[in-house]
């Protein structure tokens, strides 16, 4: 063979037809490309073939006369295939008889039955009579999990459900057990399942062998209606089939190749999806009467809500009032909110919940690249040649994000570096890790540069072309690696390592998390990661890049909204005069000449009376923060309260006027992922009683205020918020070409400013240093199961995971005599919170684990809260907390 | 001939004599509503859901009738017995006999042999709400017609030889998969809802 026949495509013929295809093209994505049907049970297209069912039988004409399975087998130039031929359908029949021999008669009662590849293929390709006979499985079905049923019966030993679980989800928590006739598929060991529930297994299951208890017997697949939406959750952005019969959702399905996820779900999108029918949603109106909030009309709330806000602008000006909305809501609601605000009752007293952190990664982004976002798309984030992932558990606040990062060590076997505080889940899997003193995520990164730049690591190219950005980095990073050592814990020897690490990649991702853009000078951290991106060549459109990841579901949303006092919509900052005066023209409207005040100096401009009033939306602050931020006093001091939500949270107790919203299953709208995908909410139910969407009310009320916006869609929202904000002209659902904006993001980078704002980026905190009478850390944050309040009512997940539990390191609970269950005391400089303890190895030792969302308020209140300074977001910091904890009896 | 026929009424006589011959024999004019038909097994009447013998609901909510169902008339709610993981009835079926055109389809599709046509069809009624049956009054049909059914699904061949006219439905019963709920754990026993338990089901709603 000569090189000039060495090419990348070949031809073959497939029934006749012919077609080019790639080199390495399996037989049965060829027989996709030509519309050719090809039965299989345990082909899935993310996985690499596995071949165990062998049902996809072809026969193989040429070169060679044989049968062959077409998911595994890779065409040979000039191939001919038949995929119906006698031969083929005869070995098809044989298969289906063995299949059959010993499957139960569980159709009528099986939850699978109606899509049931099985039931399907036998009609196509099976006989009436089998020549074969033994005896049937009659297995128990295993239901001891809190989530998955296997019937083993059903089971025809495919193996997709636990190559997904071994592959995509990395989990490795089912296997098969037993031998031959007698193999039962479930949790090894014979114990009962416990796993990350993402139900993957589930989905890739050709038979009805494993089922969700969540939607046991409760839909037929025909008797079901469908709507493509988005996940409500996290930032991810999941695309998925929401089913429903009767208006009631029966169950969530994922669809194959469409969205960030490509198909992938995590447990939350997958099984959370009973809170739209809680009985606690608000269904009325609510307006307060004496003490007692009561059941008003639309009407009645309308006005009264209009009369409270009016009276504190008459009577203190647009500073009066103040505005706080949550990541869950639409663009459209956030979009008519800021206008709402800022255009008829002009104040710039608004805030969102990018307080909390996302704040910092979006301006240090927007400063350093002129974008808001993600650098990287999902599917470079699978494509990087090597992953450096700071202060974020990406299983447990971003499950997809993490699956990417997770294909990047299953197919490419590419090295994930991971420097955090907890040993993640993707810290075992990944290459190389940094287990760093919980909150110290800005001293490791500035240790990071530092290697980069002393050890010669920096990409050569950056190097010759841009030697004064280099050089003044170079300036910052004079002293020794003792500063870093010291708050760390960790060796110059191992962030020397990593950084070569990192260097030694061609095309090289940084994920950020909470920790770091909510962490100790989170703005500066996030700065220096941007630094480190381009000194190793990743800022230049090479496929690497910088990302901050975000955790609300629409937090992107409420950037690029500008839905914070320094930031406006399109995510330039309130102090471009140019972008304010843009924003002005637009709405026809004079903005406000006072810059706002970021949360907490609203909340205390609440208590000392010059803010009167407030709307919330979407979002409990009083539930959410400490109590040393005083928000109950601060909301409490408050002439007038306004809330809009789904249920009656804390704040909504103190408000004046209530308003019921619609659950994003029961509108249109659209949410923005961390990626910046813009994708579409559609109305999938009823909504509960008289609730309504979250723009109609904002509209409604200004229409009361006397205010001028106007709408009767939410795509007529879209239109006009594409003036400012053009990202949404369009619905993005895949993501397009976004290298133009990368090179962009370098002229941006090197446009002088960003890197003349050095000397103070690279100064580590003090408070790094500060020693504690309290010896552990405790840190409270996202998990899987969870997601703010609003999934704390689903009784699917609180059945899953009931929250209020503390982790703590195994080994270490040993030592202290500390079993499953027992209860503990934790006491800080503030207070003492009594919870029960569970253990993992996820905690370090001297670390402690509490989820946000917990009900119990008492461990969120033991935070001493600080404020970082304004150059660092305003971000309260009260997720690491210094505490002792003994055991009580 | 014409006239010879005109002239001694060949035709009156004719019919005449039918008539004669008529007299004599037993009178086929039902006198309905006085009495009634009688009509043979397997005839199509109003719809009714069967139990076992122990008073177990046989349906077990497959919603395949429903999937048969020509005119669109069934509405099947299935669930898991509540307190018995795994076992699958019918919460709620609906039957709505004003559109149902009697073909049978449904009986054919119960993979249970769970319904079965009576030979009730004076279905008329003063309020058109009545007709439309729920499954407390399906089962209430099947239990008072229970002879009815059991020929129906006879003459229709349902029978699959197991069932005998004289000794009652043949255990044609549905067989749940066992349940494991691990050691120690006591399974449940009962198959389906038995009529107690639906009774008290249907006085709390
Ligand atoms: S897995 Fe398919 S064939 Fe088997 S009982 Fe369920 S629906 Fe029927
Ligand atoms: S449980 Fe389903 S996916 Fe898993 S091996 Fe059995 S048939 Fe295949
Ligand atoms: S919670 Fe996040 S990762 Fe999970 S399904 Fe929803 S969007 Fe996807
Ligand atoms: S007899 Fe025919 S029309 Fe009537 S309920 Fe059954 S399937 Fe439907
Ligand atoms: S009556 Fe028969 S076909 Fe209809 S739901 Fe019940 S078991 Fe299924
Ligand atoms: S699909 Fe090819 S062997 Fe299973």
């Amino acid at each position: 063979m000569n090189t000039a026949t060495q090419v990348d495509t070949i031809t073959v013929t497939i029934n006749g037809e012919t077609i080019e295809v790639p080199k390495g093209t399996r037989i049965i994505q060829a027989a996709q490309q030509l519309g050719v049907e090809i039965p299989t049970f345990c082909y899935h297209p993310r996985m690499l073939p596995n071949a165990a069912c062998r049902i996809c039988t072809v026969e193989v004409v040429k070169p060679m006369n044989k049968m062959f399975m077409a998911c595994s087998t890779e065409m040979m130039d000039g191939m001919e295939v038949l995929t119906d031929s006698p031969r083929t359908l005869d070995d098809r029949r044989t298969n289906m008889d063995l299949l059959l021999t010993q499957h139960p008669l569980d159709c009528p009662v099986c939850d699978k039955g109606g899509e049931c590849k099985l039931q399907d293929y036998s009609v196509k390709y099976g006989s009436s009579e089998n020549p074969f006979e033994t005896k049937r499985k009659d297995f128990p079905e295993d239901i001891r999990s809190t989530l998955l049923d296997f019937n083993s019966n059903r089971c025809i030993l495919c193996g997709a459900c636990i190559q997904v679980c071994t592959d995509i989800q990395k989990v490795d928590a089912i296997g098969f057990s037993k031998r031959g006739f007698i193999t039962v598929v479930g949790a090894p060991m014979g114990e009962a399942l416990d796993c990350e529930f993402c139900g993957q297994c589930m989905d890739v299951c050709p038979v009805g062998a494993i089922t969700s208890r969540y939607s046991k017997y409760k839909f037929r697949p025909w008797q079901e209606a469908s709507h493509q939406t988005t996940c409500t959750y996290c930032s991810c952005g999941c695309q998925y089939d929401l089913r429903s019969v009767d208006g009631e959702v029966s169950r969530v399905v994922p669809i194959e190749g469409v969205g960030p996820g490509e198909g992938s779900l995590c447990v939350k999108g997958h099984f959370g999806f009973h809170f739209m029918e809680d009985e606690e949603r608000l269904t009325k109106p609510l307006v307060r009467r004496g003490d007692k909030l009561v059941e008003a009309t639309w009407d009645e709330a309308l006005t009264e809500a209009a009369r409270g806000l009016m009276a504190a602008k008459t009577s203190g000006g647009g500073s009066a009032l103040a505005g706080y909305v949550g990541g869950r809501l639409a663009n459209e609601d956030i979009y008519l909110f800021s206008r709402l605000m800022r255009g008829v009752l002009e104040s710039t007293n608004l805030d969102s919940t990018l307080r909390m952190g996302g704040i910092n990664g979006v301006t240090a982004a927007y400063a350093a690249t002129g974008q808001v976002g993600m650098m990287n798309s999902f599917d470079e984030l699978r494509a990087a040649d090597v992953t450096l992932l700071v202060g974020s558990d990406l299983t447990e606040e971003a499950p997809i994000c993490g699956l990417a990062v997770k294909d990047t060590i299953t197919r490419g076997e590419k090295p994930v570096l991971t420097v955090d505080s907890m040993r993640t889940e993707i810290m075992r899997l990944g290459s190389q890790r940094l287990v760093i003193t919980p909150g110290s995520e800005v001293a490791v990164i500035k240790g990071l540069v530092k290697a980069v730049v002393d050890e010669g690591l920096i990409d050569e190219q950056v190097a010759t072309r841009y030697p004064e950005a280099v050089a003044a980095i170079r300036d910052q990073l004079s002293g020794t690696y003792k500063e870093i050592e010291t708050p760390t814990g960790l060796a110059k020897a191992d962030i020397i390592e990593m950084a070569k690490a990192f260097a030694a990649g061609d095309k090289g991702v940084i994920l950020a998390g909470p920790r770091v853009t909510g962490g100790l000078k989170g703005h500066s951290a996030f700065a220096m990661l941007i630094d480190l991106a381009f000194l190793t060549g990743n800022l230049s459109g090479n496929g690497g890049g910088v990302n901050a990841l975000t955790v609300e579901n629409n937090e992107l949303g409420l950037a690029l909204m500008g839905m914070a006092p320094e930031l406006l919509p399109g995510g330039a900052p309130w102090s471009d005069s140019d972008a304010r005066q843009q924003v002005a023209d637009a709405w026809q409207c004079e903005l406000p000449d006072f810059a706002g005040l970021p949360l907490v100096d609203q909340l205390e401009a609440m208590r000392e009376g010059k803010i009167k009033a407030a709307y919330v939306l979407g979002t409990d602050p009083i539930n959410a923060l400490p109590s040393d931020m005083k928000a109950a006093a601060s909301f409490g001091a408050l002439d007038f309260l306004v809330v809009q939500e789904l249920f009656l949270s804390e704040t909504a107790k103190c408000a004046n006027v209530v308003f019921p919203a619609q659950s994003y299953a029961e509108r249109e709208g659209t949410f923005t992922n961390m990626e910046g995908r813009t994708q579409a909410i559609v109305k999938a139910m009823k909504a509960p009683g008289k609730a309504r969407a979250d723009w109609q009310i904002i509209m409604e009320l200004s229409r009361e205020l006397g205010g001028p916006l106007s709408y009767t869609s939410a795509e007529e929202i879209r239109e006009d918020m594409a003036q400012l904000v053009p990202q949404f002209a369009t619905l993005d659902e895949t993501n397009a070409d976004r290298a133009g904006g990368r090179q962009a993001a370098l002229e941006s980078y090197l446009d002088g400013a960003y890197v003349a704002d050095m000397d103070y980026r690279y100064d580590l905190p003090a408070k790094l240093n500060e020693a504690s009478s309290h010896e552990m850390h405790l840190y409270v944050g996202d998990s899987l199961f969870h997601s703010g309040v609003l999934s704390t009512h689903n009784w699917g997940l609180m059945k899953i995971d009931s929250v209020d539990t503390l982790v703590m390191n195994s080994r270490e609970a040993r030592k202290l005599k500390i079993r499953e269950g027992d209860k503990v005391r934790l006491t800080s400089d503030q207070g003492s919170a009594v919870v029960p303890v569970k253990m993992d190895t996820r905690v370090q030792p001297g670390s402690l684990f509490f989820p946000k969302h917990a009900l119990n308020r008492d461990v969120t209140n033991l935070a001493g809260t600080t404020i970082s300074s304004a150059t660092e977001g305003s971000a309260p910091l009260y997720k690491f907390v210094r505490v002792t904890l003994e055991s009580v009896d | 001939m014409g006239l010879m026929r005109d002239i001694f009424m060949t035709e009156l006589m004719g019919g005449m004599k039918l008539v004669f011959l008529q007299m004599f024999k037993p009178s086929c004019t039902l006198q309905y509503p006085h009495v009634k038909h009688n009509v043979p097994d397997g005839y199509r009447g109003l719809m009714s859901l069967l139990r076992y013998e122990d008073g177990s609901e046989r349906c077990v909510g497959c919603s395949l009738c429903e999937a048969a169902c020509p005119s669109n008339c069934i509405k099947v709610v299935s669930d898991e017995v509540p307190g018995q993981p795994l076992v699958r009835y019918a919460k709620e079926y609906y039957l709505d006999i004003t559109r149902c055109v009697f073909c049978g389809f449904c009986t054919e599709a119960c993979p249970v042999d769970a319904l079965a046509m009576t030979k009730v069809y004076e279905a008329s009624v003063y309020d058109r709400r009545e007709l439309m049956f729920d499954k407390h009054k399906l089962y209430e049909l099947g239990e008072a017609h229970l002879a009815d059914g059991k020929a129906y699904l006879l003459a229709h061949n349902m029978d699959d030889g197991t069932l005998n006219p004289t000794e009652g439905l043949g255990d044609n019963r549905y067989e749940f998969p066992p349940v494991d709920l691990g050691e120690g754990v006591p399974v449940p026993t009962t198959v389906g809802l038995t009529r107690e338990a639906l009774e008290a089901e249907v006085a709390k709603s």
